[in-house]
């Protein structure tokens, strides 16, 4: 985020319009302002004060026992500053009130006596750089005044959230070029004159990777003042920017930067007099950085060098004492050029952005290092006095970039456009953009200036262009197309409607994060490790799943939390399997449920769910798509199922997926009961098939019912299949209406009712017939599958 | 039995059957083969045959009377059975027999809506993977490795190296590298960022629209998008493009919406850059296409008035019931 002083701003440019027209003329070229603020003095509830009398402190020689009036009552406050006098009007934060660090006022004792408040130097108050002393008003300043309306800070703060390719507006400079561009000014540079050198010391500059830094420029400064403090005009450009004040020469480097986009640095000189060499690291090599980061480097990394050992990584941050101490006073600025792609990885390397690689980045200018050279040493020399040497000037001229050229036809910006904007109006927007248009028979040639790193190519000269006319002024219309015949959906079945036929089974569709955690992907599918994120948002949210059963849970619990009965849920989407040589993205559909069959109603009793009502829901879905599922005993049933209570799904022999109740570990673990849920790869279910019509028979048909007493073992799959092999053809229905195991019947065994609808298709079937042929299935029953008739 | 006395008793009989199977059994005990009227009639024989035709017609008179009594009982007891039924009522107001209710989660209705409103038009629906290669993810769309716009999209990375796609841009590079122009897809699916608050979800869903053919620019973009813009809000809302910046689209914007509080971002989209175009082994010379994206999320949040985000993946039956 860009944060731009609207005063600053406004003493660069002036386009007479108000602070609203002026960010949206920003954010119409794309530059976009998320916000219009006014910078308020931080701190809270601080008054003008007078020093009505001092006391010396018996215990402390620095220390002042002050009696202070608001004009209002009257404050015993201890006072550590030196200019404290009888009479002073200055700064009193009561008891209640805050520093502009955030430290609360309370009445406490400062060397036993009673402090009811605080004077404050404009460090504490935010808006200044003087520590030292506490603030000084004019003796007619009223008493009581918040210091709000004493201080002017007066600005307004306009944040612009800036693109990445837009690195020539991380500056007052560029913002200005920018608005005097929409209002159709002229831009004025800030004009620099060189500094005349005082005298003629210079440090060696060795440029080992020309690449990464074409052009360092380089200045030693001597005897500035070490006690010299920075202007509040400049603090406030500073809080306003968003940036600290630290220390006067630091302030007045990032002070130049936010003014121009160069990002400068200034060492101790004592630290680089040998000379300085920009080189590549050395693999492992380490350096301890300014904010006390041990950092270990790679052979891509720039650095700048004493001529061995590292001082800073280049154009990132300085090393840990590569920086002013509060006795320097003589001191080397470097102003550089590097390449954007010789600091990109570093920063990001390390987890930092600083001010000076958010710009490197994103690319700097590369003729504006002389301009920022000369406004460096002139302010310092305003503010910390000291005397200047040369520009010491380390240069490889076939390194640094060139001013390009880009060239466009009239036809392709009228193709990209859409339409044909006139070609005055688009020579006069290069022009105001600085590019130096040569009008051609057919075409534009441009020529970049230095600071727009992101004009390379034709299209980017449509963006500027459009941009400048506007691109709500450029027309709308539509492709035309060409009408080919198409059926995606013919082909397969949309997921949607595998979705719409769970929706009318009664469950509702939720959708969960593809992510849960550690914990809960290793209780389904152990077998599989799990796929880890390097950097996950939360503990929960940590590992990709395997399967929608946990997250359909984490839902479940979540509505029961809520007093919801019945959860009835479902979901579709990826799963993530790890099969070793590759990770499988397969989507499922999955549901769970919990409650009863049936919503609560009067006309009949509670009915708890089993495995048959689940069972029940997939066997109508399936039916609703047209696809045959068949359900048989697993073999192999998947943990977090139980084995006893499960089915496997198949379609045309393929295993699909798994219904039943869930492992009784797992409902312990999620702490519910008979939770019931099912587990379907779709892929299979997709292909739609084209049903094939088989005509059926005009005779009627016949209907016997069979009771058979049978092992507990043999299953119901078991004697349906016997009777199709046995009836072929003649067999319409096969359906069980009884199932029954209790009084009467001998342990071990069970009665089970079927009834058989026979119709033959070419006659009707006599009674001796359908005797016959029900007497010999029941003897194959008996024979095969150890049955009684009852 | 003189024919009187008959009459009389048939007449009293009658009345007392008190059901359809009582009046069929008088009716063949009077009228039958071996019926008392019957009787009367074969004792005919027994009379002078100048007598006959009088005695005859009077057994016929005496017959329809009884057949006129017949009918009039059964209508009447067919009066009385629709009386007792209609007499017997229910509460209505009791609750029916019902089933569960299901629904579908708005974004899936959201992401259903947008993808009938460009198949419509001739849009083709493409999926892909959700962990992807850096190289669709990102080097394919001109996004090479420390490019600054990667800071744009907070990826999560794998313990393997891959990520989880940041937008379902790699659907389009998958789709321009098997298929020839022209192409006119939308990319709906999953997409990740590192990112949560009210308007963030980690997870989030993505549709992508891509165009490419021969003539394509920046207006036809405009128009797609204000089309799009009015028939999925189903009202004129003013749309207002900005210039931005995607490495994979010259030139770039971001699209607003005017609603009660102010603009809001809603899309990003642009014309195709050449280089992925080039990348993806379609001629920039010949063709031109445009590129947009929008979170399917945030649309459904502002049609449904959903103001956080992350209500949408707590799947509270309350929300999802009020919004099947």
């Amino acid at each position: 985020m860009q944060k731009i002083s609207e005063k600053w701003l406004r003493e660069w440019i002036d386009p007479g319009v108000s602070i609203n027209e002026l960010a949206e003329h920003l954010t119409n070229l794309g530059l976009e302002v998320d916000g219009v603020t006014r910078q308020v003095l931080p701190g809270k509830g601080a008054v003008i004060a007078e020093v009505t009398s001092i006391d010396s402190h018996p215990n402390s020689q620095k220390l002042t026992i002050c009696k202070v009036t608001d004009g209002t009552s009257n404050y015993d406050v201890v006072c550590g500053a030196p200019n404290v006098t009888p009479g002073l009007r200055t700064a009193l934060v009561r008891v209640g009130g805050e520093l502009a660090d955030g430290t609360k006022i309370v009445k406490q004792k400062i060397g036993g006596f009673d402090s009811n408040g605080m004077l404050c130097s404009n460090v504490e108050l935010g808006y200044g750089a003087d520590s030292g002393k506490i603030v000084e008003f004019a003796p007619d300043t009223a008493l009581g005044t918040s210091l709000s309306e004493v201080v002017d800070f007066d600005d307004v703060v306009i944040e612009i959230d800036l693109t990445p390719n837009r690195g020539d507006c991380f500056s007052i400079r560029g913002v200005a070029r920018e608005v005097a561009l929409v209002n159709q000014l002229k831009f004025n540079d800030l004009e620099v004159k060189p500094v005349e050198p005082k005298h003629y010391d210079i440090v060696p500059i060795e440029l080992d990777d020309p690449v990464g830094c074409p052009r360092y420029l380089g200045r030693v400064i001597k005897r500035i003042n070490p006690h010299a403090i920075t202007p509040e005009w400049m603090v406030q450009r500073l809080i306003s920017s968003g940036l600290r004040p630290i220390s006067p020469v630091v302030d007045v480097t990032n002070y130049v930067m936010l003014e121009l986009g160069q990002p400068l640095h200034a060492f101790d000189l004592e630290l680089v007099k040998k000379g300085i060499k920009v080189r590549k690291a050395e693999e492992g090599e380490t350096i301890v950085l300014l904010d006390g980061r041990e950092v270990e480097l790679t052979s891509e990394m720039l650095l700048i060098t004493d001529g061995i050992t590292p001082v800073a990584v280049a154009g990132v941050m300085g090393g840990e004492h590569s920086g002013i101490q509060t006795d320097t006073t003589d001191i080397f600025i470097e102003c550089a050029y590097f390449d954007p792609l010789a600091i990109t990885g570093t920063a990001r390397t390390f987890g930092i952005q600083t001010d000076a690689s958010t710009r490197y980045e994103r690319g700097v200018d590369y003729e504006l290092q002389y301009k920022g050279m000369e406004r460096v040493t002139q302010l310092l020399l305003d503010i910390v006095g000291g005397s200047p040497g040369p520009v010491i000037d380390a240069f490889e001229p076939k390194t640094l970039p060139q001013r390009r050229q880009v060239e466009i036809s009239f036809e392709l910006m009228d193709r990209l456009v859409g339409e044909s904007l006139d070609q005055a109006e688009v020579t006069g927007i290069f022009e105001r953009l600085g590019l130096q248009p040569v009008v051609e028979e057919d075409s534009w040639k441009c020529t970049v200036p230095s600071h727009r790193f992101d004009i390379s190519i034709p299209e980017d000269l449509v963006e500027e262009v459009v941009r400048v006319h506007g691109y709500n002024e450029i027309g709308s219309k539509v492709p035309s197309q060409q009408l080919n015949i198409k059926d995606e959906l013919a082909q397969i079945h949309n997921l949607h409607d595998l979705k719409q036929a769970m929706s009318r089974l009664g469950y509702f569709e939720v959708i969960t994060y593809s992510f849960i955690s550690r914990e809960l992907n290793g209780m389904f599918l152990p077998e599989l490790s799990p796929l880890g994120l390097q950097n996950p948002i939360s503990e929960d949210k940590a590992s990709m799943r395997k399967s929608l059963i946990p997250g359909l849970l984490g839902a479940l619990q979540y509505n029961l939390d809520r007093v919801q009965e019945d959860v009835r849920l479902f979901e579709s989407g990826m799963c993530f399997r790890d099969l070793g040589n590759q990770v499988e993205q397969e989507t499922y559909l999955s549901g769970v449920q919990v409650g009863c069959s049936l919503p609560e109603n009067w006309t009949h009793i509670k009915n708890t769910l089993d495995f048959f009502d689940v069972k029940g829901d997939i066997q109508q879905f399936g039916e609703e798509l047209g696809v045959p599922l068949k359900f048989a005993k697993t073999a192999t049933t998947p943990s977090h199922f139980h084995p006893g209570q499960t089915a496997t799904i198949s379609v045309d022999g393929i295993d699909i997926g798994f219904v039943g109740r869930l492992h009784p570990t797992i409902e312990e673990k999620v702490k519910m009961e008979a939770v019931y849920a099912f587990e379907i790869a779709v892929s299979a279910l997709l292909k739609r098939r084209v049903q094939q019509f088989v005509s059926f028979s005009h005779f009627p048909a016949t209907r016997r019912d069979i009771a058979l007493l049978l092992d507990e073992e043999v299953t119901a799959d078991n004697v349906e299949q016997l009777a199709r092999e046995n009836l072929g053809s003649l067999l319409e229905d096969f359906r069980i209406f009884d199932l029954y195991d209790g009084e009467g019947i001998e342990e071990g065994k069970k009665s089970l009712a079927i009834g058989l609808t026979l119709r033959d298709l070419k006659k009707t079937l006599k009674e001796t017939e359908v005797t016959e042929v029900v007497d010999n299935l029941v003897h194959e029953f008996s024979t095969k599958l150890g049955a009684e008739r009852r | 039995m003189d024919l009187t006395n008959l009459l009389q008793d048939a007449r009293e009989r009658i009345l007392a059957a008190d059901s359809e199977r009582a009046i069929e059994e008088e009716r063949v005990s009077l009228l039958g083969k071996k019926g008392l009227v019957s009787v009367q009639s074969r004792s005919l024989r027994d009379l002078p045959k100048e007598d006959r035709p009088n005695a005859g017609a009077e057994i016929n008179r005496v017959r329809r009377e009884i057949e006129d009594l017949l009918a009039q009982q059964k209508k009447d007891l067919d009066r009385l059975n629709l009386e007792r039924e209609l007499s017997q009522k229910i509460d209505v107001t009791l609750p029916g027999r019902r089933r569960h209710q299901g629904g579908l989660h708005p974004i899936t209705q959201t992401l259903h809506a947008i993808e009938r409103m460009f198949r419509a038009a001739g849009y083709s629906v493409e999926v892909g993977p959700e962990i992807e290669s850096d190289y669709y993810n990102f080097q394919a769309l001109n996004i090479p490795e420390h490019h600054p716009a990667r800071d744009m999209h907070d990826t999560f990375y794998l313990e393997s190296g891959e990520v989880l796609r940041t937008h379902t841009s790699p659907v389009q590079v998958r789709t321009m590298q098997n298929q020839k122009p022209p192409i006119r897809i939308i990319c709906p699916g999953k997409v990740f960022r590192f990112d949560s608050d009210r308007t963030h979800t980690p997870m989030f869903h993505q549709v992508e629209g891509l165009v490419v053919d021969e003539g394509i620019s920046f207006a036809d973009l405009k128009g797609t998008v204000i089309d799009f813009v009015h028939a999925f809000f189903q009202r004129d809302i003013e749309v207002r493009f900005r210039p931005s910046y995607f490495p994979f689209t010259e030139p770039s914007a971001e699209v607003d919406i005017l609603g009660d509080a102010g603009w809001s971002e809603v899309m990003g989209c642009g014309v195709v850059h050449p280089n992925v175009l080039e990348m993806s082994g379609i001629d920039s010379s010949k063709y031109s296409g445009f590129a947009f994206g929008f979170g399917a999320d945030r649309l459904a949040a502002l049609k449904y008035g959903v103001t956080d985000l992350r209500q949408f993946f707590e799947n509270d039956l309350r929300l999802l019931r009020q919004l099947a």
